[in-house]
């Protein structure tokens, strides 16, 4: 599978996420929420599996965390790097290719 | 949520090579998480029982939080990226620098009172006392000590035995094999530091060499089973 597919298949949480948090910082269960509620619940994910992610993106420099506690339960708040941010346009870009690609090919197969 | 949990989990992000810090990170998060949904599902009306089972079933199966983790290479640690390098090369290249680098603080410890004592200096009690402390660090401490942190790291990453064995066997060979001498100045000669790495064929010498080697793997291989033990039973 090519590198650009495989971000086309996997890699929806990481686009979301980063889209998400370059407007604001939230922490993971209002991540789970936020995302939820702009998918329109069409992506439902484990909402545990967005820590490995997030984890994996900020050691890549892509997200900056900071602890909080908050009615003493721990939280870490992320929010996108410029890194982060540049990655999020380049995904957008390649995630609009592939979505143009895949609607036009559904389109040519429903009229034949 | 209960205390254990999440303890299969953890077993598992270990065993898949996740650096411990970042397990312990993630099953922080995971358990903020898992109590927020709880009260999310009894603010529903749930019983207690119904509602942890929603909310455990909404953070996602162990298998998807263990295959997600293992997707990012950056969460593994280096001993398990790099086995070879971290658990069979590096340790004794480590050893090797810590001796070097205590004998030549010695060196230069003495040079220094030599120097500010302007050709008067004579060695005390208190200097040959911490003299043979180095010496004997140097020579039965220090590979004892290093094969203990190698065991320390090999086990709370779940890692595979057979690399750090190699560094265990190469690490207790080399710390034998050191050696480190003092001599005091005595009227009308002076005094000399010699060390090296080396063996000798001679029968005195290898009993010597083989009673370093064995006692410094006996006491890394009695903490390895006491460690492994001690994580089997959570």
């Amino acid at each position: 599978m090519s590198k650009r597919n495989a971000t086309f298949t996997s890699g929806v949480s990481e686009l979301l996420i980063l889209r998400l948090l370059s407007d604001r910082e939230m922490y993971g269960y209002e991540l789970a929420k936020a995302v939820q509620a702009i998918t329109h619940r069409e992506i439902r994910l484990g909402e545990g599996l967005l820590y490995p992610t997030l984890h994996g993106l900020e050691l890549e420099g892509l997200l900056r965390s900071r602890r909080e506690s908050v009615s003493g339960r721990p939280r870490i708040y992320y929010r996108a790097t410029a890194s982060g941010r540049k990655r999020l346009t380049k995904l957008m870009q390649q995630w609009r290719r592939a979505s143009a690609a895949v609607s036009s090919a559904l389109g040519e197969k429903a009229h034949a | 949520m209960p205390e254990n949990e999440f303890a299969s989990l953890k077993e598992r992000l270990l065993r898949g090579g996740i650096a411990p810090r970042q397990v312990e990170r993630l099953l922080l998060e995971l358990k903020t998480h898992a109590a927020a949904l709880l009260d999310e599902e009894i603010a529903r009306g749930q019983t207690l029982e119904v509602a942890r089972v929603a909310a455990r079933s909404r953070l996602g199966s162990d298998d998807e939080i263990v295959r997600k983790a293992l997707e990012q290479p950056a969460l593994k640690s280096w001993g398990a990226r790099w086995p070879v390098i971290v658990c069979a090369l590096l340790p004794p290249i480590g050893l090797l620098a810590l001796a070097v680098g205590t004998i030549s603080a010695l060196v230069a410890g003495l040079a220094v009172a030599q120097h500010l004592s302007r050709g008067s200096w004579e060695h005390t009690a208190s200097w040959e006392r911490a003299v043979w402390l180095i010496v004997w660090l140097v020579l039965y401490g220090f590979p004892v000590l290093c094969s203990l942190l190698l065991v320390r790291y090999t086990v709370t990453r779940r890692l595979g035995l057979a690399w750090p064995l190699i560094g265990l066997l190469l690490m207790a060979a080399l710390g034998a094999w050191t050696t480190f001498t003092v001599a005091w100045p005595q009227a009308g000669a002076q005094g000399h530091l010699s060390g090296g790495v080396g063996f000798s064929t001679d029968w005195d010498s290898l009993m010597r060499f083989g009673l370093r080697w064995v006692t410094t793997l006996v006491v890394a291989f009695g903490l390895y089973v006491f460690m492994r033990r001690r994580a089997q039973s959570g």
